[in-house]
């Protein structure tokens, strides 16, 4: 593509165009200040930016890695753990007890071991012989 | 960055510091090395070479001086970010990388905005060429030019910066705007046309500005 090509509805063609934009560009070249200006501004960015830099081979406290995003994130996941570990604690020993409850022998049965057999009371005479001693 | 310094620059304390002065034997890719290292003098020199057109360059787009130099700032702190990640043999140069930035941020900027341009805008015109009439009809005519390219749609006005503006060839200009050759002629065809028809709307024909 050439810069002068076919006009395009006969206003102008481009190289007239290109003189209007040249010749009344109506940005005008920043000065010397203001370039100076935002100079300053970058290098104090900058130097804040390096100010916030921690330096690799720096002593780092040890939670340092709690910080930020990550941190929050391991944090959450423990917490996590820790209640979903609970939860399963209490599950497993209310289980334990019901089968503690089933598997038990009953109290008769315990009796039964410690005292022997219970006697079964089938006599029951002994009132009338009282009675025939009188 | 395991290259040679160099050999017309010695490391002070503080990095890079170019013995000619101004560093014009450098290449912007030596500085950028530097810079990568956390030199400020390489990067002041960055700074001095290409600032003021990235400047103009955003001012064009966003047409409002405060805007055109956060962009500009904007543009050399991903500078100072990312230095270290410059390869130096890749497709595109540090000037077409820094240029499509700059256009990338004014556009997204200049959406944000969507400002209309008033006559308000008027104001940031020298005030020194308001004597006598020659100088009352070069500031309506600039006033004119300049709605003329508020009124192109974000692409088109970064296409007339590159192009008539900043006189880069076409091909260049389309590697900064990340498109084909063609379809950067594409888009500035369509810039040329509206631009002429806004000029015309506005009252400005070539009979009356060319000599």
């Amino acid at each position: 593509m050439t810069k002068r090509s076919s006009a395009y509805d006969g206003l102008m063609d481009n190289a007239e165009l290109q003189h209007i934009l040249k010749r009344y560009d109506p940005v005008e070249p920043p000065t010397q200040g203001s370039l100076m200006a935002i100079e300053a501004s970058i290098f104090a960015k900058i130097d804040g930016l390096t100010r916030n830099r921690i330096p690799a081979d720096s002593q780092m406290p040890p939670w340092v890695f709690l910080q930020g995003w990550a941190g929050r994130v391991a944090i959450f996941t423990a917490l996590l753990i820790i209640a979903s570990g609970f939860i399963v604690g209490q599950l497993s020993y209310g289980e334990t007890n019901v089968s503690a409850l089933t598997s038990t022998p009953s109290l008769l049965a315990l009796a039964d071991e410690t005292l022997g057999p219970a006697v079964p009371v089938t006599d029951t005479s002994w009132g009338d012989n009282d009675d025939a001693a009188e | 960055m395991g290259k040679s310094l160099p050999s017309n620059c010695a490391r002070l304390t503080k990095g890079f510091v170019c013995l000619a002065g101004t560093g014009g034997a450098l290449s912007d890719s030596d500085l950028l090395e530097a810079v990568a290292e956390g030199d400020h003098d390489a990067f002041a020199l960055l700074m001095k070479r290409h600032l003021a057109s990235m400047v103009t360059l955003a001012h064009r787009i966003v047409f409002d001086r405060e805007q055109a130099h956060e962009i500009a700032q904007e543009a050399f702190l991903r500078v100072w970010k990312h230095a270290d990640k410059w390869d130096p043999y890749g497709s595109a140069t540090f000037l077409t990388w820094l240029r499509r930035v700059v256009i990338n941020l004014s556009i997204s900027c200049r959406r944000r905005v969507r400002e209309q341009v008033s006559l308000d805008a008027i104001e940031e015109l020298p005030s020194g060429l308001a004597d006598g009439f020659d100088d009352i009809a070069t500031a309506d005519r600039k006033r004119i030019v300049r709605e003329a390219l508020s009124a192109l749609p974000e692409r088109q006005r970064a296409a007339v910066a590159l192009y008539y503006f900043e006189d880069l060839p076409q091909m260049q200009a389309a590697e900064v705007m990340q498109m084909t050759s063609r379809a950067f002629d594409s888009l500035i065809v369509r810039a040329r046309t509206n631009l002429k028809k806004h000029l015309a709307g506005l009252g400005l024909r070539h009979q009356e500005v060319l000599p």
